[in-house]
């Protein structure tokens, strides 16, 4: 076996000297003798510490993704690789073709559908109130507001089972206490998908707090006393002045919200269990259940790309959609 | 230009330096065939932590114990958590890094057989190392679970039983007017059953609202329920033994069993639907809970008046484990629960459930690339080491009351640790040994027609996953009929083993049988 250690090695080399041959190639032809030109020298270091970290991220990135896209046309065996076919795209043809696959798509699309719009909505807002406090304020609240997505998913998916308990969980005594009958929480099919919604909205805000507070707080405060001397109500400021202003922001919290929406899984494996009704079974979850409990690395490898490929083209649409630049 | 040279140089001394240091930290592997005991021969072994953690310390002193006594031999142990062992053996495999020792048992490395990808892994014992006549004092459970192509593939450390049986409140049952001794010395039928669940289930403080239930269980657990714990009482054992499939016997083909019928699988849909929507005396809150709190509501809040129990002696853990817990003062309540286990209710008197049982064991994998001889018998060592009897004393029965399997020789050497006359240690022994719990026996893998099983099962399994539950939780939620739930589903099922069938190759004795069939047709 080689360790992992020399394939790092090996992958550090080649980042920190390929370029560079490349380059002095380049500079070569192009100006008729050896040696980088001056601007390529001045990229020497840069590229030495672009190396390492290029080098982990191919040996742990790069690598494990082309490993999956290749598994993906095969029929993967656990014996020997002489026991694994290649089948083309019969694991696609297989999974395009299978409504339990488009049910589970359509399952996480609901899910980033309904908690995606409203924490941007609500980050945003947040991060207004916050800028209105003074600074230590600002600072505190940030951080408690930033607390629940630093915890690990397991501890925050065990708290939030424990607050909606069918028994005397939290929520319910809170509805018992005003006269409401307990619920079912993650029992009723008609309930559980919108208990993960609201526990999204709750606790999924920390980063979009703190990049929408960084961006409205570099706003110039010459475009707010114009809206107000021109007399523009505060609904009128924030949709003519704040919105467009932030839309770089709200381009970035937009991607990497479909990205983490699309990619939910820990509430289907921590609570529901992709129940009740298959109404919170994720995509995550079917390439997780494909893989280790069905054993079909294949499949599962496809389901991933597929997966990829789908947050990929959503994110560009968002992108191209979103992304215009406003001045004024 | 210089500049980069120097530093290219320095990159390549550091790589010299790495390189160095890496070939001077590899084990020498040893030749194959090499029956020489080697210097420095590593064994890793995986332990899946079963419960809780007090056998992650144990484990590691056990391997430093014999890290100092056998320079030879070096164990590298690793205690892994139960939740994510499966998973990661299944990886170690895959990427042909798997341990040489492992703690094997609930099927981990059957389902990956029965996958039809994996031959078999597990090494043979040697006699040597595990005696005939030490495997037959273990019973003919242990011997069937674990025996293929007449050699053992585990060192048994204890023997497992799990479905069929029902873990209850006691004073609840015997208010419900019905005897737990009688019901583990006759059994009881689905009707009895259902009655005891509606007399359970009422208003205990008056306030019109019902707060105790007769049954409970999770969402999560409607499969083990349907295929582990109500199914087989009322399909029968020989249906569940090779997980709905049997070996028809002239054509030696592995097909769905002409045993479970679409009206059988209609009853077994029908107790859920009573149970929940007419009796409604399973607490259709459990829905969403999960295992720890199912117990939770039986065991402590007594809520509950039955829930399925998984093992024969679960009572006697599950008090211990109360009694554990009030000493530290996490529970609520002094009074110590009043626990037992009776069995799962069958479709008519006189006949029985279907535990699965089997056993948990070390055993010794195939090295992926082979290590030689003499490490295989290092490995073998190790195992024996980790299964002797002293261990097991301290391991398994210290923590989690686990039998060993040989329960009356354990009993000789250790009598203060066995206590023979415990009724539930009794009522273990006697099920462990009687003919009521099923033993998947471990096919031949050379077989042709092992290889056609591991395909169907397999078949069976993802079509469960998607489809099959699904009608459980239909008829569950009054989506479904139990009549077209089961219609719908025996459909489903059908077509799945057709198409896993279909999607098989021919064997010599297909393309025989079609020839056959061909000129006959066409005589």
């Amino acid at each position: 076996m080689v360790y992992p250690l020399w394939y790092l090695v090996g992958l550090v080399a080649f980042w920190g000297v390929v370029p560079f041959a490349v380059l002095a190639a380049f500079d070569r032809k192009r100006r008729g003798k050896r040696g980088l030109s001056t601007r390529h020298q001045q990229w020497f270091w840069a590229y030495v510490f672009l190396a390492a970290a290029l080098a982990w991220s191919t040996l742990f990135l790069f690598w494990p993704m082309a490993k999956a896209v290749h598994q993906s046309f095969s029929d993967f065996s656990l014996t020997s690789a002489t026991a694994t076919h290649w089948v083309g795209a019969a694991n696609y043809a297989r999974i395009l073709s299978d409504p339990f696959w488009w049910r589970t798509v359509l399952v996480t699309a609901v899910y980033v559908a309904f908690t995606l719009p409203a924490s941007i909505l609500i980050s945003m807002f947040l991060a207004i109130q916050i800028l209105k406090q003074p600074q230590p304020l600002q600072t505190f609240f940030k951080a408690a507001l930033y607390l629940p997505g630093v915890i690990s998913p397991v501890v925050a998916a065990a708290v939030m089972k424990g607050i909606f308990h069918s028994g005397d969980g939290f929520a319910n005594a809170l509805l018992q206490g005003v006269g409401l009958s307990a619920q079912n929480w993650f029992g009723d099919p008609a309930l559980a998908m919108p208990v993960l919604i609201f526990m999204t909205w709750i606790s999924a805000n920390g980063v979009g707090v703190i990049v929408y507070a960084a961006a409205i707080g570099n706003i110039p405060s010459t475009y707010y006393e114009v809206a107000t001397i021109d007399g523009a109500s505060a609904f009128r400021t924030f949709t003519s002045v704040t919105w467009p202003l932030v839309k770089p922001t709200t381009v970035f919290v937009t991607v990497t919200g479909l990205i983490a929406g699309f990619q939910v899984f820990a509430p289907a494996l921590l609570i529901t269990g992709g129940g009740p009704l298959q109404t919170t079974y994720f995509v995550n979850y079917h390439v997780y259940r494909t893989f280790y409990y069905q054993n079909d690395f294949g499949t599962a490898s496809a389901m991933a790309v597929l997966l990829m490929l789908l947050i990929v083209a959503i994110s560009i649409v968002n992108y191209r959609w979103l992304a215009t630049d406003v001045e004024y | 230009m210089k500049q980069a040279f120097i530093a290219i140089l320095v990159i390549a001394l550091g790589l010299s330096w790495l390189w160095f240091w890496t070939v001077l930290e590899a084990p020498d592997s040893g030749s194959g065939g090499d029956k020489q005991i080697l210097a420095s021969d590593m064994v890793s072994v995986w332990i899946n932590e079963l419960i809780g953690s007090p056998d992650e310390a144990h484990y590691y002193q056990l391997a430093g114990l014999w890290n100092a006594s056998h320079p030879d031999v070096h164990i590298k142990m690793a205690v892994m958590s139960h939740s994510g062992y499966q998973s990661k053996l299944r990886v170690a495999l895959a990427t042909g890094q798997p341990p040489d020792v492992y703690l094997s048992g609930y099927a981990d490395i059957d389902t990956l057989q029965y996958s039809g990808k994996v031959s078999d892994l597990s090494v043979p014992i040697p006699e040597a190392f595990l005696p005939d006549a030490a495997l037959e004092g273990m019973g003919p459970l242990v011997r069937r679970a674990i025996t293929r192509d007449g050699r053992p593939t585990a060192f048994p450390i204890y023997r497992y039983a799990y479905g069929g049986v029902i873990l209850a409140n006691r004073g609840m049952l015997t208010a419900a007017g019905y005897d737990d001794a009688a019901v583990r010395e006759n059994g009881w039928t689905v009707d009895a059953f259902r009655d005891a669940c509606k007399r359970m289930t009422r208003d205990s403080d008056g306030d019109g609202n019902i707060d105790t239930w007769g049954f409970g269980a999770a969402l999560i657990h409607v499969q083990q329920l349907f295929i582990d714990e109500f199914g087989p009482g009322i399909w029968g054992r020989d249906v569940s033994l090779r997980h709905f499939l049997y070996l028809e016997p002239p054509s030696q083909e592995w097909k769905l069993h002409p045993g479970l019928t679409e009206d059988k699988v209609a009853e077994v849909f029908a107790l859920f639907d009573h149970l929940l929507n007419i009796d409604k005396s399973w607490n259709p809150a459990t829905l969403g809970m999960n295992w720890n709190e199912i117990n939770e509501e039986l065991i402590t809040r007594r809520t509950l008046g039955m829930t399925f129990g998984e093992s024969p002696w679960s009572a006697k853990l599950w008090r211990e484990t109360w009694e554990a817990d009030h000493a530290r003062g996490a529970t609520q309540g002094d009074e110590p629960p009043d626990l037992t286990v009776i069995w799962m209710p069958t479709r008519e008197s006189g006949t029985w459930p279907a535990p699965r049982a089997g056993v948990l064991g070390f055993s010794v994998l195939k090295q992926i690339p082979y290590k030689g001889d003499a490490h295989t018998e290092n490995a073998l060592r190790v195992a024996k080491f980790l299964s002797d009897p002293a261990h097991l004393a301290r391991s398994q029965l210290r923590r989690f009351r686990h039998l060993p399997p040989d329960t009356r020789a354990f009993a000789q050497l250790f009598p203060e640790l066995v206590p023979t006359d415990d009724p539930w240690v009794q009522f273990y022994t006697k099920v462990m040994e009687s003919e009521i719990p099923v033993v998947e026996e471990p096919l031949s893998p050379g077989d042709p027609a092992t290889a056609r099983y591991a395909v169907l099962r397999l078949a069976i399994d993802r079509w469960f996953e998607k489809e099959g539950k699904g009608y459980i939780e239909q008829v569950i939620y009054h989506r479904l009929t139990p009549r077209d739930a089961a219609k719908q589903f025996m459909e489903g099922l059908r077509a799945a083993v057709t198409a896993a069938t279909q999607s098989l190759p021919d064997t010599e004795e297909d393309s025989s049988r079609r020839d056959a069939e061909t000129q006959r047709k066409e005589s």
